[in-house]
């Protein structure tokens, strides 16, 4: 196995030329580099090269102890860290069988929601410079800071958190959370409006977006993409509603569907789970109990031999964890299964045919974040 | 002068001239007009984007031009984990970068590795294993107000440099 | 679909080497040779359209490469888990590429990091590692770079 050049020079016909796009590029939300071949304008062929940022994750997790890989997980997906250690965190007690109290999941729900607010903000304002409106930004950091500061007085992180423990949550909810969430939650929907009206909804946006990428749903299961990505071709799955997790059958919320699954689509999918995580935190606010925080857990950390896979909807997708125990206090394989890798391997088949410049448009449309894909 | 006394201007001695050294006067062009390369590469690339946003605003300190491209760039933030992969990229960008150029490390997988230092197989254990490094911000990911606080630092080093003894990278 | 009912139906059409529960889930070994048949059997007659994830375990003290394919079906919600078990000194399974697209990706990355040959596969590259690392997830790599964690 080597590398080698993706496209031979000699095999080109004259019309045709190749472009390279990246590892540094402003629009690749990190480093990811592309290769296009272009005819005139249009794309005739993409090839994606990843791993610029592989840092062997998955080998250090070998030689680390259980309660030591938690703070790694926040680091493969910076931008909704929260659910990624919730996934961990579950594959953990599902293996060694441990209940969460209800006060805990409560606690969980609310800051994965918040978590996946401030990375749908993010992509909103990233997705704007992307396609050359330097507004958005502006507005979305606005409510992205006020949802941190919730967060930073809950766990003390602004954006790697490391909040969870197996069997509950670190410390519960400080005093003021309650009247800063209200407070967040009354303005928070109207400030949604806004930004569909500032960038979703704007003609210029539109015509640049609609009928473009079209990915179908039989194309899009086959590739394994997942979260609104896979929403947005109208197919109504959602881990929190197809395979529930945690209390997430407790709440009254719906899954957000697009109608023609392009670009456009999963812009609006992406919005309108804003408006559907607003929902189910004010049902937990409303709804939580008071009690413990922590099970009982035992001090070390040993599973019994055997394997488990956990899955949780994290902002783009299926975030899941594979663990392989022999029965010893570091686990003998861990894999992270990470909805970018799968959403990206798509992104051929859907921009081969479009115009250049759609590429951008495309690819910010999928939300990736590359150190998930290189792990 | 709009809106100014110029009977009183007058009084000032010499003001139409203004006595300074040219040193000064670059280093003080050149502290606060820094373009930084837009170059993220991990968590610490968020914190560097609220850094730009209007909460924090480094456009106070002159920041404001992002530039996408090295040729246009005065400072490179190297915001992430260097990888082996990423090592010939980031000594080219560096390369293509015009002088006098700085580079600050920002968080801790840039000053050492940080929490990929051991059992890795993949990671540059530190930014300035590859590329001089003028400022390294502690952080994982840095705050913000540690990125400001950084290029504060940073400026005021610019202002101390002296024409002969502008480092040059060759 | 609870796990024996799966198991029967894969046993009617494919052999099954060893199979067992693991917290609800069938765990179903099969040969090599067979592996295209029974993951296209899975997707097309039994309604697992989603692949999870492909990614394989080295299990050095008996000598073998296990592969683990995961798939899940969004009708009847249940998981299953394929596993084969390949020689650790040549390990060459037949790629599944032609069956669920994504396993293209996966199979590259199991390729460069467990070192398993995936045959007829269309793009036999590396994926994330650069030249010069080879195998990184076996037990027994070693690299002079690496710095082992201190004991405290």
């Amino acid at each position: 196995m080597t590398t080698k050049a993706p496209f031979e020079l000699e095999k080109l016909s004259n019309d045709e030329y190749i472009l390279n796009m990246g590892p540094q590029h402003p629009s690749t939300h990190g480093v990811l580099r592309i290769i296009l071949k272009l005819d005139g304008e249009v794309v005739k062929d993409l090839y994606c090269d990843v791993g610029y940022i592989h840092s062997s994750v998955e080998k250090m997790c070998e030689n680390k102890k259980y309660e030591m890989i938690m703070p790694y997980t926040d680091r493969l997906d910076y931008l909704s860290a929260v659910n990624y250690n919730w996934g961990y965190a579950l594959a953990v007690e599902k293996l060694m069988g441990i209940t969460v109290p209800e006060r805990a999941e409560y606690i969980r729900v609310m800051l994965a929601e918040l978590n996946r607010i401030m990375s749908h903000l993010l992509w909103y304002s990233a997705y704007g410079m992307d396609v050359g409106a330097l507004t958005p930004i502006m507005y979305a950091f606005r409510e992205r800071e006020e949802v941190i500061d919730m967060i930073e007085g809950m766990t003390g992180g602004r954006l790697t958190h490391n909040a969870f423990r197996f069997g509950g949550f670190r410390n519960d909810l400080p005093k003021d959370f309650m009247d800063s969430l209200k407070k967040f939650i009354g303005h928070f929907n109207d400030k949604i409006d806004e930004y569909e009206a500032l960038l979703i909804n704007n003609i210029i946006l539109t015509a640049r977006t609609i009928g473009v990428g079209v990915l179908s749903k039989e194309t899009a299961i086959n590739y394994g993409v997942t979260g609104p990505s896979l929403r947005g071709s109208n197919c109504a799955i959602d881990l929190r509603k197809t395979a529930p997790y945690s209390i997430y059958e407790k709440f009254d919320f719906k899954a957000c569907v697009g109608k023609n699954g392009d670009t456009w689509d999963r812009l609006k999918v992406r919005m309108d789970e804003m408006r559907e995580s607003t929902k189910i935190l004010k049902q937990a606010m409303e709804g939580i109990p008071a009690g413990d925080i922590m099970a009982k857990v035992p001090k070390i950390i040993k599973p019994a031999p055997g394997e488990v896979y956990t899955k949780v909807e994290s902002a783009r997708g299926e975030f899941g964890v594979y663990i392989v125990s022999d029965g010893t206090d570091k686990p003998y394989r861990i894999k992270f299964r990470s909805p970018s890798f799968s959403n990206l391997s798509v992104l051929k088949e859907i921009t081969i045919g479009s115009k250049i410049a759609d590429v951008v448009a495309i690819m910010g449309s999928l939300d990736l974040v590359i150190p998930e894909i290189d792990r | 002068m709009n809106g100014v006394d110029e009977e009183l201007i007058k009084k000032i001695p010499g003001l139409p001239i203004v006595m300074t050294t040219a040193e000064w006067a670059i280093n003080a062009g050149r502290s606060n007009s820094i373009w930084t390369l837009t170059f993220g590469l991990r968590c610490c690339a968020m914190e560097m984007m609220a850094t730009g946003a209007p909460k924090y605003d480094w456009a106070r300190f002159g920041l404001e031009v992002p530039s996408a491209s090295p040729r246009r760039a005065d400072m490179m933030i190297v915001a992430g984990t260097v990888t082996k992969k990423m090592e010939p990229v980031i000594i080219r960008l560096y390369e293509q970068m015009a002088e006098p150029k700085y580079v600050i490390a920002m968080g801790a997988c840039a000053i050492s590795g940080g929490p990929f230092i051991y059992d890795s197989y993949s990671v540059i254990k530190g930014a300035d294993k590859i590329i001089p490094v003028d400022i390294y911000i502690p952080g994982c990911p840095p705050r913000p107000e540690a990125l400001l606080d950084g290029i504060i630092k940073l400026q005021k080093k610019i202002m101390k440099q002296k024409f002969r003894t502008v480092k040059e990278h060759k | 679909m609870i796990f024996t009912e799966i198991l029967d139906k894969l046993k009617a059409k494919h052999e099954v080497l060893e199979s067992k529960e693991d917290l609800g889930v069938l765990n179903a070994w099969v040969s090599a040779k067979k592996i295209k048949e029974v993951i296209g059997f899975l997707k097309n007659d039994m309604q697992f359209g989603q692949l999870s994830f492909v990614t394989a375990v080295d299990l050095m003290a008996a000598n073998n490469i296990e592969m683990v394919y995961r798939l899940f079906s969004y009708e009847t919600k249940s998981d299953v888990v394929i596993k084969v078990k390949l020689d650790r000194a040549k390990p060459e399974i037949e790629t599944i590429t032609s069956i669920f697209s994504t396993a293209d990706w996966h199979e590259r990355e199991t390729s460069e990091m467990f070192g398993v040959k995936f045959l007829n596969h269309p793009d036999p590259n590396r994926l994330l590692l650069p030249d010069g690392i080879d195998m990184p997830l076996r037990k027994d790599f070693k690299c002079a770079d690496m710095t082992p964690l201190p004991k405290v």
